[in-house]
């Protein structure tokens, strides 16, 4: 046995690729905080401001981890993160996240024609009026973009990050 | 120390020399958790998310400290697989040997036979471990493969966890949420072997419910002996189910049930007094079940995590030689603790109450045709923090009380090393048993008739009679494993595993008589029970690889090496240990290969070589898949399949009563899958 052990070593040591780069591995919430930062950087938004406020409807299923992100700065503007509950003011949100869909029917009327970009966490979103869907899918993290709200609502998010997600052009 | 592993000429020189220099350079190599904000978007996209079983809270895949494999839902489609038990073939370590059209042994690390009783199988957090022979009914376990968001697979004990009968390992098979299967999907499948065809529909509701309802019809040809007789084991299946999800993200709720109907054919050997001295008879068996699950989550903004979970379970077999029928109710519940300082907490509790009726025959008599069992376990788990990010102690255990086998204490101790990112080892100790089932305490069963011979000069019967004294079986197991991620494309995975166990089931032969009754032809009675006489161990290596080579093409292999050896009472005595040693192969091996050879053509091939199972009189055998799909438009795929294409047929599992054996033989179809 010791022998096989030693040649399956061998095999293996051929099969190695030169290349050293190392794996990441996060929990789910991590990764769709990191990418709803992203998403923050790499947005246009018609109005400017020193602040950017991102709002969380519906309970929060990201937990910490979006909270980090309250007082950073991104593209010189800080962010900001508010609790916000169908039917509130949300004028002054760039960026909402609903956990779950309990609360979407409601804001999405608040939200039409904004500039406003929403984001959830089930796939069905950008087929019910949502503009990005961040879901869990074979290990990884995966994004559905709908260009068709996204262009409604007067936002221009920039092809780094169109190019890394999936894009929807449905209703 | 990257060379070190790459060029081992020795694992245990490698692991040795790695864990020393480790100890004194840890310091050195401390890395924290990187922060997500830091992240490029390629880099998030491409992150590993954490898994769930071995330590029931997430978990990275890399940092579990078990022997864990995870079966990802495409893996499955792109096999071929058409059911459960085949899709288990993919995954290193598990044998898997088909002995009739839904007849599977499915067992980890040895002990394999119609009636595996070493692994525990869970649908959604449902067990489907069932406690009449202490098995797995394979064949109707099943829903649409398309659902399968993934199967994780733990080899080696889960006992502490999951509680008893998780022995040599635990089987979870989680479903999608009903918010990932939104539209329509239908399948069809034809081929020489089967018929299946299924179809779902998943919507939401207006208060934002997200469903999905589903159908699955199959209908599976009879197998054929190797002297080409078709044997009557066809079986025709329809089932059908819903999955709920709803929920603010702080408490999500699920809902889902099934409902199931077979019919499966069956042959059997019925004993007789006169020659032939067996009857091979045909008959049709029907089986029948439902079950409703909720389950509810809450997750603390302060990362602690509340889970509840109930369900009913119902099962229904009804064959000419027993009829039984099963109801369990089961509720679950488990509390993740915040960390508190090193410490993080998890407990969990569950009670169980299974009504059991069976109705026997000629051939099979109760001592007892009802039992009412209650269980009821509680388990504690702490994982130590000895030194951030780097070493990790997790202590734990299973306190169980059950009505055949009484308290069972089921702990263990797992301690984790993580020299960076790249590479994890780990190494653990646990206890685990598994608890006497119906057959041997309550039943009196005719299992053969030898023919008169030169030693017995008058037929043999031979009776399984009921042992009430019976305990549990029980395994103290020792892991050792080893994860390096070379890079973002390749990882590696090996265990390796002593198991001692004590208590082992025996067939131990009791007093012989003889029966000159005057009604009956005269001859022998020599009866068996099971009994608690034989010990023994089993130790291996598991060997896994992954390799993404390119965007388009990736390779799997795995090797695993086993070596059981059982000490039993002489063969005069009892007759089992030596059976035992050789219905597991020594070797399997397994080589896998995904293919995108254009964005409308997929091409995969599955190779893989079982050792002889000399305790079955099965030579080793080679097994061939391949699968070529071609994606017309977005949404529909046809797939054409080929299966066992090496030989014309092999045999891959052999059991004394269920008459000769079954050959396995090639198997074409054609497949589409149409989603809108």
């Amino acid at each position: 046995m010791a022998i096989l052990m030693r040649v399956s070593l061998m095999l293996i040591g051929m099969w190695v690729a030169p290349a050293y780069a190392q794996q990441l591995h996060l929990a789910e919430q991590s990764i769709k905080s990191g990418l709803i930062y992203n998403f923050l950087k790499h947005t246009q938004w018609p109005q400017g401001g020193d602040a950017i406020t991102v709002c969380l409807a519906g309970g929060n299923n990201l937990g910490k981890a979006v909270l980090r992100m309250e007082g950073r700065t991104v593209n010189r503007r800080e962010i900001h993160i508010r609790k916000v509950k169908a039917g509130e003011e949300i004028a002054d949100c760039n960026l909402l996240y609903v956990s779950g869909n309990v609360e979407w029917n409601a804001l999405k009327k608040q939200v039409a024609g904004r500039p406003v970009l929403t984001v959830s966490d089930t796939k069905m979103f950008v087929r019910d009026g949502g503009m990005i869907a961040l879901y869990h899918e074979e290990q990884r993290i995966r994004a559905d973009l709908n260009r068709k709200t996204l262009r409604a609502a007067g936002l221009d998010v920039q092809d780094r990050m169109l190019q890394l997600v999936n894009t929807v052009n449905g209703e | 120390m990257g060379t070190c592993c790459t060029r081992a000429i020795s694992i245990y020189l490698c692991l040795g020399s790695m864990a020393t220099s480790a100890l004194m350079a840890s310091a050195v190599y401390a890395t924290e958790t990187p922060d997500p904000f830091e992240l490029s978007p390629e880099e998030l996209f491409n992150a590993a998310v954490t898994v769930t079983s071995v330590s029931k809270t997430e978990e990275t895949l890399m940092d579990a400290p078990a022997a864990i494999y995870v079966l990802a839902g495409d893996d499955i489609r792109r096999s071929g697989a058409t059911s459960l038990p085949e899709a288990l073939r993919l995954v290193p370590g598990v044998q898997v040997a088909r002995f009739g059209t839904a007849a599977w042994v499915v067992t980890v690390r040895g002990f394999a036979s119609d009636l595996a009783n070493k692994l525990l199988v869970l649908v959604d957090g449902r067990e489907v471990y069932n406690h009449l022979y202490s098995g797995v009914y394979w064949d109707v376990q099943d829903t649409l493969l398309e659902d399968i968001d993934r199967v994780e697979v733990i080899r080696g004990p889960g006992a502490t966890l999951w509680g008893s009968n998780a022995v040599n390992g635990v089987i979870n098979i989680i479903t999608k949420k009903a918010s990932d299967t939104q539209g329509v999907l239908t399948t069809g499948l034809i081929g020489n072997q089967e018929a299946i065809s299924g179809a779902r529909y998943g919507g939401m509701t207006e208060d934002a419910i997200s469903y999905r309802v589903y159908g699955k019809y199959s209908d599976r040809d009879r197998q054929k002996a190797f002297s080409g007789n078709a044997l009557n084991d066809d079986m025709a299946s329809s089932r059908g189910g819903f999955r709920a999800d709803w929920g603010s993200g702080r408490d999500d709720f699920t809902l889902q049930g099934d409902l199931y109907q077979y019919q499966i054919g069956n042959v059997r050997n019925i004993p007789i007094l006169t020659a032939p001295y067996a009857s091979l008879i045909e008959e049709e068996g029907f089986a029948s079940g439902g079950n409703l699950l909720t389950r509810w989550a809450r997750d603390g903004e302060d990362g602690s995590r509340f889970e509840m979970q109930g369900y009913v379970d119902y099962t229904h077999r009804d064959a000419n030689l027993l009829v039984e029928t099963n109801t369990a109710y089961d509720i679950d519940a488990q509390y993740a603790f915040v960390q508190m300082g090193r410490h993080k907490l998890l407990a969990g509790g569950k009670l169980r109450y299974t009504v059991n009726n069976l109705t026997g025959s000629s051939q099979v008599r109760l001592t007892k045709e009802q039992r009412d069992d209650l269980l009821m376990s509680g388990f504690l788990q702490d994982k130590i923090t000895l030194m951030p990010d780097r070493w990790f102690l997790t202590l734990g255990s299973k306190f169980e009380h059950n009505e055949l086998s009484g308290y069972e204490i089921q702990p263990s101790a797992r301690v984790q090393f993580l020299p960076d990112n790249e590479r994890a080892l780990w190494a653990s100790v646990a206890r685990a048993v598994r608890t006497p089932s119906r057959i041997e305490r309550d039943a009196n069963i005719d299992i053969g008739v030898a023919p008169p011979s030169v030693d017995v000069p008058v037929p043999v019967l031979v009776p399984l009679l009921p042992n009430p004294d019976f305990n549990a079986e029980e395994v103290i197991a020792y892991e050792v494993g080893y994860r390096h991620q070379w890079s973002e494309d390749v990882v590696l995975d090996i265990t390796a595993f002593f198991n001692d166990y004590a208590s082992l089931a025996t067939s131990t032969i009791g007093t012989v008589s003889i029966i000159n009754n005057g009604v009956d032809p005269v001859h022998a009675i020599f009866p068996v029970s099971i009994t608690n006489s034989t010990k023994g161990t089993v130790s291996g290596v598991e060997t896994a690889i992954d390799w993404q080579a390119s965007d388009v093409l990736s390779f799997a292999a795995s090797w695993s090496v086993l070596n059981i050896e059982l000490e039993g009472p002489p063969p005069n005595i009892a007759i089992d240990a030596e059976v035992a040693e050789n219905r597991s192969p020594h070797h399997q091996l397994s080589f896998r290969s995904q293919w995108d050879v254009t964005d409308s053509i997929e091409f995969d091939a599955i190779i893989g070589h079982t050792d002889q199972l000399s305790g079955v009189r099965v030579p080793d055998y080679w097994r061939l898949d391949l699968r070529l799909g071609w994606k017309v438009v977005d949404g529909l795929m046809f797939d054409l399949v080929g299966q066992n294409l090496i030989d014309d047929q092999h045999a891959e599992f052999a059991t004394a009563n269920s008459g000769p054996t079954v050959e396995i033989p090639r198997s074409i179809y054609g497949r589409f899958t149409w989603q809108f």
